[in-house]
């Protein structure tokens, strides 16, 4: 059904794009240039396969239609664009952002005082400074549901430039402040009702649930749980998500959270930074994927002065985190790169790759970690994450080799997203 | 991560700094205390001639003898006195003054007045040396609001953990009920988000209200609302009063019983089975004894009451002898605020020794309600919670501590300590 949906609306975006004629600028267009061909100096066009050298692109209707060896010569319609000093590669993808929020000590004043349509508006600027630096697809894991859907189906429209968004909308907690009335969290206690707020957010809209099991918050210094759902709470969303075509991510930091939400059947552990070799095992068993979030330790860092924490807790968060990833990778869970843009700088997002890598992960299996595994994880392999005939046309370049250097992606230089030049060197 | 964890990470951070200096006047940066005898409650013995140095709020060392201080810094000549850590109360009220008026006052007060009333008791509690109470039920804001003010060094006081609104299975005065197992895990959650460091729930009715329906929670309630409570890491102080509430209770594992009236030796083996504590509120007896004078009360209820107190102390004494623990709880609020050390009398005649009372006061209760890592023994490292008596020895006579000359908390003088 998920599959379906983009399916549809990238050719939705397509026919809308049919009429006008495109050009390189900068400014969005919703139009995708009717054959584009791009000459690509070094195309990384499946992640953890062998790079080529000299290819070209052939791209229509937002799709690629051809990968041909060499600077192919494209006929007088057709556009060219000329990245033949440049590392291709597929657009990437974010599993974990918060595109309506912006952490800051001023956050806290905003919470109270913005209306829906101020988050929105930041929404859709968050979206585009995403989108401008490499990630053609996120997976946005909470937010207001109005907010963040909305935004979806105006980016698949076409009517405002951000990647393809696959949102979860509210979370689902144990309990959250204002009950049932808050902006963005919705609470569930008992199985039935948790059953039932599943399904009401899938109706609302969501390509997936986000669950909060909380507990074990890296600054507290407590490993005690502060918020946590019970495994047949949890096991009920899985089971209402499931049964719908959704997955379901577990928000959670310590061992016994993460079993809790492993056990239950959830499809990724975000954050996960406290996960041990038993909790890793367990992931292998049930299948989940492991988004670690690793931006958020150095924000954390950063911050702790501003919100009264210990600095040296915040070291070691940060740098527990990088272990949880070893271990994770040891056990081979897939990781996938998810940033927590909100609480880390939106239009950052490739600094995940770079805290993947220091994590031990080398410079391929981060790119990996942010086309092919996520995509497949995402249920979009066969659309997104590699450039191949068919999938579409969602390409990055950047000038030297990511795949030596990985701080090369925090400098994109070219974005593509279903056809559409965004940015251009 | 979404925002709402850091906000929580604050929230739960804020009141992870309980150990950090609490200024309601100005922390002073270093304090040296000359304590004449100093009552070791962890060893059970006392200790002569000692000092203690305090450093920014907390107790920095305790060394043999009378070290003079540095210059410029403070000393407090405590020579004459018996010094010992600020005394914890694990059962008050500080919202409610009980008097004949106060059902009806319980139907009328705003939440403004029961703040109001907290300010001034609490204020009472502090002086009267104890350092750290855990407020048993009071209206949510209120009294969450009084906790975090007194934190905050806005008003004195002692260090509070709070239940705010009693969880039961019926709509109550200001409780908060439930039904069902999922509506008992909600309103256990909601509860701890709303602050409360402790959940209260009731098993039978209260005695003082006598006629009020034996209400009680299902097994299945009972047992969500305990796991829930855990699972948050907060404990469930229950009321109760009967035999059989007793031991339902206790069979739930339940973390303490208060009052535990007529506890009998079925319920001394499931206290020690599931490692409840019993806070027995003496004092809550001589409250009730006081209804027993009043001539509108059904007469059965009336000769139960004249009673009260030796029952509790029956059941204190029962509880002791089999080997469970006893924490200090006296009720305050049913009883009146500021003589609180009355239940370290009426424990020592109800059977514990004068150390018993006062380690029941002071290292039980802080490991009881989770702060012995902050209080409740003089060492190093704890907050410099320390009160004094002057010329008495509690430990030959604990009616001493009825009179406490000096009160310490977190570093700040309430109480003596003048040259």
């Amino acid at each position: 059904m998920r599959k379906l949906c983009y399916a549809l609306a990238l050719v939705l975006a397509c026919c809308v794009g049919m009429a006008g004629r495109a050009s390189l600028a900068q400014t969005p267009s919703t139009t995708p240039l009717p054959q584009t061909y791009i000459h690509a100096g070094r195309l990384i066009a499946v992640p953890g396969d062998a790079v080529k050298t000299k290819q070209t692109l052939v791209i229509r209707g937002g799709s690629i239609a051809q990968v041909l060896d060499g600077y192919v010569t494209p006929p007088e319609t057709a556009v060219v664009i000329d990245l033949k000093a440049m590392t291709v590669l597929p657009g990437l993808i974010d599993a974990h952002t918060h595109l309506q929020t912006t952490l800051g000590p001023a956050a806290f004043l905003k919470n109270l005082t913005q209306t829906k349509v101020g988050y929105a508006f930041d929404a859709a600027a968050n979206a585009k400074k995403t989108l401008l630096a490499g990630f053609t697809t996120v997976r946005d894991l909470g937010g207001a549901n109005e907010v963040i859907f909305g935004l979806r189906d105006a980016i698949a429209k076409g009517q405002v430039p951000g990647p393809r968004i696959l949102a979860s909308g509210h979370q689902v907690h144990a309990v959250v402040k204002g009950g049932q009335n808050n902006v963005t969290a919705v609470q569930c206690s008992g199985a039935d009702e948790c059953t039932r707020i599943t399904r009401r957010q899938i109706e609302a809209g969501a390509d997936l649930i986000k669950v909060a099991i909380s507990g074990g918050e890296p600054l507290t210094g407590s490993l005690v749980p502060l918020i946590v759902l019970f495994e047949d709470e949890v096991s009920a969303i899985v089971a209402a998500a499931e049964t719908l075509d959704r997955t379901v991510a577990c928000h959670a930091f310590i061992p016994e959270t993460i079993s809790l939400c492993l056990r239950a059947g959830v499809h990724s552990i975000e954050h996960g930074s406290y996960m041990d070799d038993k909790t890793a095992k367990l992931a292998k068993q049930t299948g989940a994927v492991f988004v670690p979030t690793l931006s958020i330790g150095p924000v954390m860092q950063n911050q702790a002065k501003t919100y009264g924490l210990d600095p040296a807790r915040a070291d070691a968060f940060s740098a527990d985190m990088l272990a949880a990833v070893r271990i994770a990778k040891k056990r081979g869970i897939p990781i996938i790169a998810g940033s927590d843009s909100g609480p880390s700088a939106h239009g950052a997002n490739a600094f995940e790759l770079v805290r993947l890598v220091e994590a031990g992960l080398t410079p391929a299996e981060a790119i990996q970690a942010a086309t092919t595994a996520s995509a497949r994880y995402l249920g979009l392999g066969d659309m997104l994450g590699a450039l191949e005939p068919g999938k579409a046309a969602d390409i990055i370049a950047v000038d030297g080799d990511p795949l030596s250097d990985i701080t090369q992606l925090q400098d994109v230089d070219f974005v593509m997203r279903g056809g559409v030049v965004h940015k251009a060197p | 991560m979404a925002l709402r964890l850091i906000i929580l990470a604050v929230g739960i951070s804020a009141a992870m700094l309980a150990l950090a200096p609490l200024t309601f006047s100005q922390t002073p940066p270093q304090t040296y205390l000359h304590a004449g005898t100093l009552i070791d409650v962890k060893a059970g013995k006392s200790r002569d001639a000692q000092t203690i140095i305090v450093t920014g709020g907390r107790i920095s060392d305790v060394l043999d003898g009378f070290v003079p201080a540095p210059d410029g810094t403070a000393t407090i000549d405590l020579k004459d006195g018996t010094v010992l850590p600020g005394l914890i109360d694990a059962h008050v009220h500080l919202l409610m003054n009980l008097g004949p008026q106060l059902q009806i006052k319980f139907l009328t007060q705003t939440l403004a007045e029961a703040t109001l009333d907290g300010v001034v008791n609490a204020r009472a509690t502090l002086m009267a040396g104890f350092t750290t109470v855990q407020d048993l039920g009071g209206k949510n804001d209120a009294i969450f609001a009084l906790r975090d003010g007194i934190r905050a060094g806005k008003v004195p006081g002692p260090r509070i953990l709070a239940s705010g609104s009693p969880i039961t299975p019926l709509e109550e005065s200001f409780n908060r009920s439930c039904s069902g197992v999922a509506e008992c895990r909600r309103v256990v959650r909601d509860q701890i988000l709303q602050g409360a460091d402790v959940i209260k729930t009731l098993v039978g009715g209260g005695i003082q209200f006598g006629g009020g329906l034996p209400a009680r929670f299902s097994a299945a309630e009972l047992d969500a609302i305990v796991k829930t409570a855990e699972s948050m890491g907060k404990k469930v102080a229950v009321h109760a009063h009967g035999t059989d509430g007793i031991n339902f209770a206790l069979q739930h594992n339940v973390h303490s019983i208060e009052h535990g009236t007529y506890l009998d030796d079925t319920s001394v083996t499931l206290f020690r089975k599931a490692g409840t504590v019993l806070v027995p509120t003496l004092m809550a007896g001589q409250v009730v004894e006081a209804l027993a004078a009043n001539p509108a009360a059904p007469p059965a209820m009336r000769a139960e009451a004249a009673s009260f107190t030796r029952r509790l102390m029956a059941a204190m004494a029962r509880a002791h002898k089999g080997g469970v623990t006893i924490v200090l709880g006296t009720d305050a609020g049913a009883g009146e605020h500021g003589k609180n050390a009355l239940e370290l009398d009426l424990m020592v005649r109800a059977g514990l020794t004068p150390m018993e009372a006062i380690q029941a006061g002071t290292v039980a209760a802080a490991k009881h309600l989770n702060v012995d890592a902050i209080t409740g023994v003089i060492e190093v490292g704890k907050a410099a919670d320390i009160i004094a008596v002057i010329g008495k020895d509690p430990i030959a006579d604990v009616k001493a501590l009825q009179a406490v000359d000096f009160v310490m908390k977190g570093g700040v003088v309430y109480k003596g300590g003048q040259d």
